[in-house]
């Protein structure tokens, strides 16, 4: 086995391995931005209630 | 969102970086281009990817302290942080920055190699003559007379510590006190009132000058604030019995047993512990654990001079690191399943050149870390091994050690493992994190092994747990170690199980763990499956790479990944890192390379 052949496999295996991590970022992230909305929906919708009264 | 949890993250990650789709078209157009690329991944590839699970982390650690989130997100948070962790030890290992998927023989080349190079080092304590060395300042307080022995102060250091125990005992003769740890909490205070001090020293004699006119080398820190206290409430009467010294994680706490609070020294608060912490306590409650407290303190001093020093020479920290080692070896007989010696030795051990010589030393060290473990979750251990008369006499120091409860009277081992990593989860994750040390640090498969059936095991009766992220992320890693370690017919027939559950609709529908095998609309699953298949039968002896990839060539599913139409992906690891190890995988290389080139020319 070559050592450039060695280098492609392991370039490739690392690439596809990193690509599927970034996919896990985007997902935990939109998990997150969901639950920071919820979080400053709730907070304005206090904030307007007590300008109310 | 609630529908898509278990698509391939792949295909979410394409459209975010145009230029790494880019990239990859014109790398799939030109296959030649990534043949002659030398560099396998550049220092900032590798940096992006451990910063994308330091993301993942960051983020799943804010949603599950979130009051805004449901448990069903804290749930999704914790099983892709599991999910990318697998993928980041699988990242590091393709590019052998971990341990890569050794096998059995190359593993014994190393050890053998390293037999050479290193001396292993051995326990060499000697308990008669440490208590003969007790016995000479027998005097003090047994605690405190088996610290001395230990430390070996000044006779004017020595003069001073009676006498601040002294004055102590002067203090507080004839006041009240509502509970016990009101009393030691006084104490504390009276040893001296400055717990803020930063030049704390690890050694009780450092907090008194040497000789008269000298200076102190340090304060005291909570170590040796709770071996005064517990030399003087033995003084008055309390034993053993009711006050213990615990350690938290290299962190000195005196419990008092009957009024159920731990007194933090350094602080001088009363406090309880909650669940996890309590699972982490070592308890210090006979002549052994003590000795084994104090060589475990000696022998991490020493090891953090060797880790630290620049200025002396490389033989000088060999030399300490070696002393720190038979030190810790020794704690670690004397008190098998104190964690805190175990998980110090593991980390001297790690620091070692050779380490993996001692593959036998390393298991039972993790093993003695999981007894440990599950002592404390099952309560075993916390009654006091030792008789009043040692702490009110301490010429006496033979005690008559009650009985204590052992795990096995309660069930099995394997039984107890099972239910203690189910119902908890600090439990589960030091398994984890300790697995992973075992295969990637020390390369030893088979004590990893142990740890990753365990876990499995742990969720296999619970129909829910049965079907998470986690139970295939510890499927992967048993199937990793099996292989590993050279068990190729259990490899296999875990390999041909997957595929099964791949096959079978039903169970694939059913079940979150099927449906994760098969995401990517099973294409990732079949190739993980079917790479290990080859793997296991070639190390089987059961056929070659290049018969098995004539025979499956036009096989629907096993077919498209053997004749290399699509790219090695991910799930090639397997086949990848293992086959290196055969002859074989030259021809599998070549045959794969072949047909990608023959459609690179058909285009």
């Amino acid at each position: 086995m070559t050592s450039s052949n060695n280098s492609y496999n392991k370039r490739e295996i690392f690439e596809n391995i990193s690509g599927q991590l970034r996919g896990l970022v985007l997902i935990v992230k939109k998990i997150r931005e969901e639950i920071d909305l919820r979080q400053t929906r709730k907070e304005l919708e206090s904030l307007s209630k007590d300008y109310e009264k | 969102m609630k529908n898509n949890n278990f698509e391939n993250p792949n295909n979410e990650a394409k459209p975010e970086s145009e230029r790494e789709s880019k990239l990859e078209n014109k790398l799939e157009s030109q296959p030649e281009l990534r043949l002659d690329k030398q560099e396998v991944v550049d220092e900032r590839d590798l940096e992006n990817f451990r910063a994308d699970f330091t993301e993942i982390k960051n983020d799943a650690l804010e949603i599950s302290s979130s009051p805004e989130a449901s448990s069903q997100e804290k749930l999704e948070a914790k099983i892709w942080e599991s999910r990318g962790k697998g993928l980041l030890l699988k990242g590091l290992a393709a590019l052998s920055l971990a341990a890569p998927l050794s096998t059995e023989a190359t593993l014994n080349n190393n050890i053998s190699a390293d037999n050479n190079k290193t001396e292993i080092a051995q326990s060499v304590y000697d308990q008669e003559k440490f208590r003969q060395e007790v016995k000479k300042y027998q005097e003090h307080g047994l605690l405190m007379a088996c610290n001395l022995a230990s430390e070996k102060p000044t006779k004017f250091q020595e003069r001073q510590i009676k006498s601040l125990e002294n004055s102590i005992i002067k203090n507080i003769q004839g006041k009240e006190f509502s509970s016990i740890t009101e009393m030691t909490a006084y104490i504390n205070q009276l040893i001296n009132s400055d717990f803020s001090a930063t030049e704390s020293s690890l050694y009780i004699k450092d907090a008194f000058p040497e000789a008269p006119g000298e200076k102190a080398k340090g304060s005291f820190d909570c170590d040796t604030r709770s071996i005064i206290t517990l030399s003087v409430l033995s003084k008055l009467g309390i034993t053993g019995e009711q006050v213990e010294l615990c350690l938290l994680e290299d962190h000195a706490l005196l419990n008092i047993k009957k009024e159920d609070t731990f007194l933090e020294m350094t602080s001088n608060e009363p406090r309880q512990l909650n669940q996890d912490e309590s699972l982490q306590v070592d308890r210090i409650n006979s002549l052994e654990k003590y000795q084994a407290y104090l060589l475990n303190k000696e022998g991490v001093a020493l090891a953090s001079e060797a880790d630290g020093n620049v200025i002396s020479g490389e033989k000088d920290n060999r030399e300490k690191q070696k002393l720190a080692l038979e030190k810790l070896i020794s704690a670690s007989e004397l008190d098998p399943y104190n964690l805190n010696n175990n998980l110090n030795l593991l980390k001297v051990l790690k620091l070692v050149p050779g380490h993996q010589a001692a593959p036998e030393l390393v298991k039972q060290v993790t093993e003695n870390i999981q007894r440990g473990l599950l002592n404390n979750y099952y309560n075993i251990n916390t009654e006091s091994e030792i008789g009043k008369t040692i702490i009110i006499q301490p010429q006496e120091i033979t005690s008559q050690k009650v009985n204590p409860r052992r795990l096995e009277d309660l069930g099995k081992i394997e039984d107890l493992t099972a239910t203690a990593l189910r119902e908890n989860e600090y439990l589960a994750k030091k398994f984890v994190d300790l697995g992973s040390d075992l295969f990637y640090d020390f390369n030893n498969p088979k004590a990893a092994l142990t740890m990753f059936q365990s876990l499995a095991k742990s969720q296999e009766s619970d129909p829910e747990k049965s079907k998470s992220t986690d139970y295939c992320f510890y499927q992967e890693m048993t199937a990793t170690c099996l292989f590993s370690s050279g068990q190729y017919d259990k490899y296999l027939s875990l390999a041909e199980n997957e595929l099964y559950i791949l096959l079978d609709e039903n169970s694939k529908l059913k079940t979150e763990a099927g449906s994760f095998y098969a995401s990517a609309k099973e294409e990732e699953s079949y190739k993980t499956s079917a790479a290990k298949l080859i793997t296991g039968r070639v190390a089987l002896n059961e056929t070659t790479v290049d018969d098995f990839c004539k025979q499956y060539k036009d096989d629907p599913l096993l077919g498209r990944y053997i004749s290399g139409n699509k790219k090695l992906n991910s799930s090639a690891i397997w086949a990848v890192t293992a086959l290196e190890k055969w002859s074989g995988y030259q021809n599998m290389i070549k045959i794969l390379n072949e047909n990608r080139q023959k459609k690179a020319n058909s285009k």
